[in-house]
């Protein structure tokens, strides 16, 4: 990463920042409401201005406490459901980039390891769905702290260059 | 049952009522192993069929392999196995195992991949994931009495999903 940096400030492009970006109140409002969006073709909007859409959504990025999120808590639970459909927007315009960590050793249960679990047993993303019920599991604390820290410091580095083109599959970024 | 017919198999309703209350040996249900029964299982252990009704057996199976079958091409499925001392779990455990073989019999398109149980009248009656679709396959109404994390009733249906990409 450092390395990518170097690379940016020879080529005389200057690090991003979240600092300072997400100036546009209305993509601010579109960001804050994304989790109203009903469907793939709703997050193209984030494409027209991706990198400074991309400031926004992180910087609404935050820890959820709240470990399952089922689809009727959604009224409920706005702002937890803001920050996982902020990843899912995140991963739809970056052509489903996804940020792991460990997940430590916290007390899971069977369904939430289960689906956080399913493709490496060291490393969880910070949710998981389950399909047939459109049920979130949430990674643990520590796990969400570091995911949410290696958007920010993929933003510095990327945000700007980052060449931005929408996923072609739920599966890379809904799920 | 509605949707595609051919999803159907050319497997008639009596031998699907059959398969629901076949019998495999104890033992070969205790130890087969087998991932898609587990999914079957996970997915559809708390739900039965209408009472005295051939057709929502026949159906309720039938929905059951075509999870088994997309279990093959979709990860985000929940996997469970029965308590071999429960008689009621091992009686849903071998309907899953007998979904599982039949699913072997024939193949599903390949973009049918998403499934969805919703009770009638309780949550969004579909996932944002299925926006703009109409599901593939409708089973229903069954009986859910395992609670959890479909509300218990007897509403409960079975969305199959093609070309969600």
């Amino acid at each position: 990463m450092m390395v990518t940096a170097a690379i940016l400030v020879a080529l005389g492009v200057s690090a991003s920042t979240l600092d300072g970006a997400c100036t546009d109140g209305q993509l601010q409002a579109y960001c804050e409401n994304v989790a109203e969006v009903r469907g793939a073709e709703d997050l193209d909007h984030l494409l027209e201005r991706p990198a400074d859409a991309a400031a926004c959504l992180i910087k609404q990025l935050h820890i959820v406490r709240t470990p399952v999120l089922k689809p009727e808590d959604r009224g409920r639970l706005r702002d937890d459901f803001r920050v996982i459909w902020s990843l899912r927007a995140l991963r739809y315009m970056t052509h489903g980039k996804n940020f792991v960590a460990s997940p430590g050793s916290a007390q899971l249960g069977v369904k939430r390891r289960q689906f956080l679990t399913k493709r490496s047993k060291e490393e969880v993303p910070f949710f998981a769905v389950w399909m047939s019920r459109d049920i979130i599991y949430v990674a643990p604390e520590a796990a969400q702290r570091s995911i949410i820290d290696q958007w920010k410091r993929w933003y510095e580095v990327e945000g700007h260059v980052y060449h931005y083109r929408e996923a072609t599959s739920y599966d890379d970024w809904y799920f | 049952m509605t949707g595609s017919p051919s999803a159907q198999g050319g497997i008639s309703n009596e031998t699907r009522s059959g398969w629901a209350t076949s019998e495999l040996e104890p033992a070969q249900a205790n130890t087969h192993a087998d991932p898609r029964a587990e999914v079957v299982y996970g997915e559809t252990a708390g739900l039965r069929p209408q009472p005295n009704d051939p057709g929502s057996v026949a159906d309720l199976q039938t929905a059951r392999e075509m999870i088994a079958d997309i279990s093959e091409r979709n990860p985000n499925v929940y996997s469970a196995r029965p308590n071999p001392q429960n008689p009621i779990e091992m009686v849903m455990w071998r309907d899953a195992v007998q979904a599982s073989r039949a699913a072997q019999q024939w193949d599903l398109p390949a973009d049918v991949r998403h499934f969805f149980l919703n009770q009638a009248g309780v949550g969004p009656p579909w996932p944002t994931w299925s926006y703009g679709r109409s599901p593939y396959a409708t089973f229903g109404p069954f009986v859910n009495v395992g609670g959890g994390d479909v509300p218990r009733g007897g509403w409960t249906y079975i969305y199959i999903y093609r070309g969600v990409r």
